[in-house]
């Protein structure tokens, strides 16, 4: 028997709406990533002991939320968040519908890699900003985002790859995309060549990103 | 009528009964015991002693970004330890400070590294390149503007955080080990340029650092900190001449040693006798020189000669072989005309 029947049929136009729905899902919730990955890893190191504006209640307060969203492993915090997407989204079908999920999974995994980045910021750079009589926000402005932009677009490339597997993921929760074709049109139907092509195709925007991402990091390091 | 200021002297820096002591989780440690210092206007202020001294910590008090435990800070009519944070700030921009590991930004260019310490001030962007402009041909940068540091020797790298520290004009430049991380060739460039910005700004300089050579080089003001104490204090010329401490003593003999080492290679170490001469006549120097040079029984050579601190006194050093009691009578005749004169035991 063969593995792939190539005359099975191919929905092509689904196919291609499914691209489009991982692309979509991976875009916007790309972008809330990372954003919120930068707050919430400025907000843990400048908080940590010893970091401008050391504070240990707020501090332990986002790395114990951290923490437990990092830990969670994503198909059940899909169905813990239920009722916080239906909340905002006002439903739990659809794009749309997955991307508080994914955001909230892959937000926390992002702002320790921001963190770790921050950290690597050598301290004499810092004091000797202080020592010209910068504000702690221009620190952070002019020295710890700047100076970490390495750490920052490599980390996003991890992350945005981590992420593309949780959108496939989301499919179970009828998000739609090239999780959903592969499990339901191909897998479901007993059509490998449905299932073989979403693989090939999420392989590519990985790779896309992948590469893209080390070349900006290439060309933000001055190191 | 009385004078308050001998010569025109003006005292810019003062620090009064300064305490500084960490709490760390075994207990606490006094980095700082007692310092009261007064730093002119206009002069090169040195701070020598060995790592773990407390220099650094000291260094950090005079702009602040260690706050003293007890004990104040003022630099001319501010009393530092009184300002608010924003004030701080402000006060922060006229006291220049570089570092030995340069603390440049990676990501910022020559010409943007030097622009750092002006954007933290509303300044016009005319002006601001300008001054850029400036800075950049003050420390020799020329051609380098769009590099980055990663593309810089050490040296050019310390002229950048010159220029970026002399940017808003400061009264004060803090200089933390600002020659430690350069060989020896770019140590002196660096100096020399440090030497002629506070000879044509007229800025005040304090330096920090371990290295003798370095505070005799440019320094017209020394102490020796010991154990987060000042045990020692004076002219750069006395101390160097009477040590009175031991650890004064060691870093001078060290420093007297180390010029031996480096310019007596080819003299077979063990029998030759090596003597420093002192004077503030180069020219008494040479006479006894050739007298010495005269002496039937006697081997010399001149081993090195240098001014001491921008050329109001010399030093010589030569290498005697011969009979002591020769030796001793040669010596005695130099010492009876007024100048210094020393045997170096400290190398080996």
């Amino acid at each position: 028997m063969h593995m792939f029947e190539w005359t099975q049929n191919i929905d092509w136009p689904s196919m291609l709406l499914s691209t489009g729905q991982t692309l979509y899902m991976t875009i916007i919730s790309g972008i809330f990533t990372f954003v919120l990955g930068i707050v919430l890893g400025l907000v843990l190191f400048l908080t940590a002991k010893g970091g401008l504006y050391e504070n240990k209640i707020v501090y332990q307060l986002i790395a114990s939320f951290v923490n437990v969203f990092r830990s969670i492993p994503f198909i059940i915090l899909i169905i813990l968040l239920i009722p916080l997407t239906v909340l905002i989204i006002g439903t739990m079908i659809g794009a749309s519908a997955a991307l508080p999920s994914i955001i909230i999974g892959a937000a926390p995994f992002y702002a320790r890699l921001v963190e770790i980045g921050l950290r690597e910021v050598d301290k004499g750079v810092i004091e000797a900003a202080q020592a010209m009589g910068a504000t702690r926000w221009q620190i952070v402005w002019k020295v710890l985002l700047p100076e970490s932009l390495p750490s920052i677009t490599s980390g996003m490339t991890v992350t945005l790859i981590a992420l593309i597997g949780n959108t496939a993921m989301a499919g179970v929760v009828g998000a739609g995309g090239l999780g959903t074709i592969a499990y339901n049109d191909g897998f479901e139907a007993n059509n490998n060549t449905i299932t073989f092509i979403a693989t090939i195709i999420i392989l590519v925007i990985v790779f896309i990103i992948q590469y893209a991402g080390d070349i900006i990091t290439r060309r933000v390091d001055k190191r | 009528m009385f004078c308050i200021f001998e010569s025109g002297e003006k005292e810019l820096i003062q620090l009064k009964n300064v305490e500084k002591i960490y709490q760390t989780e075994n207990g606490s440690v006094h980095a700082l015991n007692d310092v009261s210092l007064e730093i002119n206007e206009g002069e090169i202020f040195g701070i020598i002693g060995y790592s773990g001294a407390g220099k650094s910590t000291l260094i950090r008090l005079i702009n602040l970004l260690e706050k003293p435990t007890s004990g104040t800070i003022s630099i001319g009519d501010r009393q530092l330890t009184d300002l608010s944070d924003r004030q701080l700030r402000e006060e922060r921009r006229t006291i220049g400070m570089i570092f030995q590991h340069f603390n440049l930004l990676w990501s910022r260019t020559v010409a943007e590294n030097i622009a750092f310490p002006l954007e933290l001030t509303k300044i016009k962007k005319k002006q601001k390149e300008k001054r850029i402009a400036d800075l950049i041909r003050m420390v020799g940068l020329e051609g380098k503007e769009s590099a980055y540091p990663s593309q810089l020797s050490g040296g050019q790298k310390q002229r950048v955080g010159i220029a970026r520290a002399l940017a808003n004009n400061p009264r004060v430049l803090l200089c933390d080990e600002a020659t430690s991380a350069l060989d020896p060739k770019t140590t002196d460039s660096i100096l020399s340029l440090l030497l002629e910005i506070n000879k044509s700004l007229g800025l005040t300089i304090v330096l920090i650092t371990h290295e003798m050579s370095v505070i005799q080089k440019i320094c017209s003001k020394v102490a020796v900190l010991d154990k987060g104490k000042i045990v020692e204090e004076g002219a750069v010329n006395d101390v160097f001449a009477h040590p009175k401490q031991p650890i004064t003593q060691e870093f001078v003999g060290a420093h007297a040693a180390n010029k031996v080492k480096h310019s007596g290679d080819t003299l077979a170490i063990s029998d030759w006798t090596r003597v420093r001469i002192r004077s503030v006549d180069a020219r008494l120097i040479q006479r006894h020189l050739s007298s010495l040079f005269g002496r039937e029984h006697l081997l010399v050579r001149v081993l090195e000669t240098y001014a001491v601190q921008d050329g109001s006194a010399e030093e010589t050093i030569v290498a005697i072989q011969g009979p002591a009691e020769e030796i001793d009578s040669a010596l005695s005749g130099v010492k009876s005309d007024g100048l210094e004169t020393e045997v170096i035991h400290a190398y080996v």
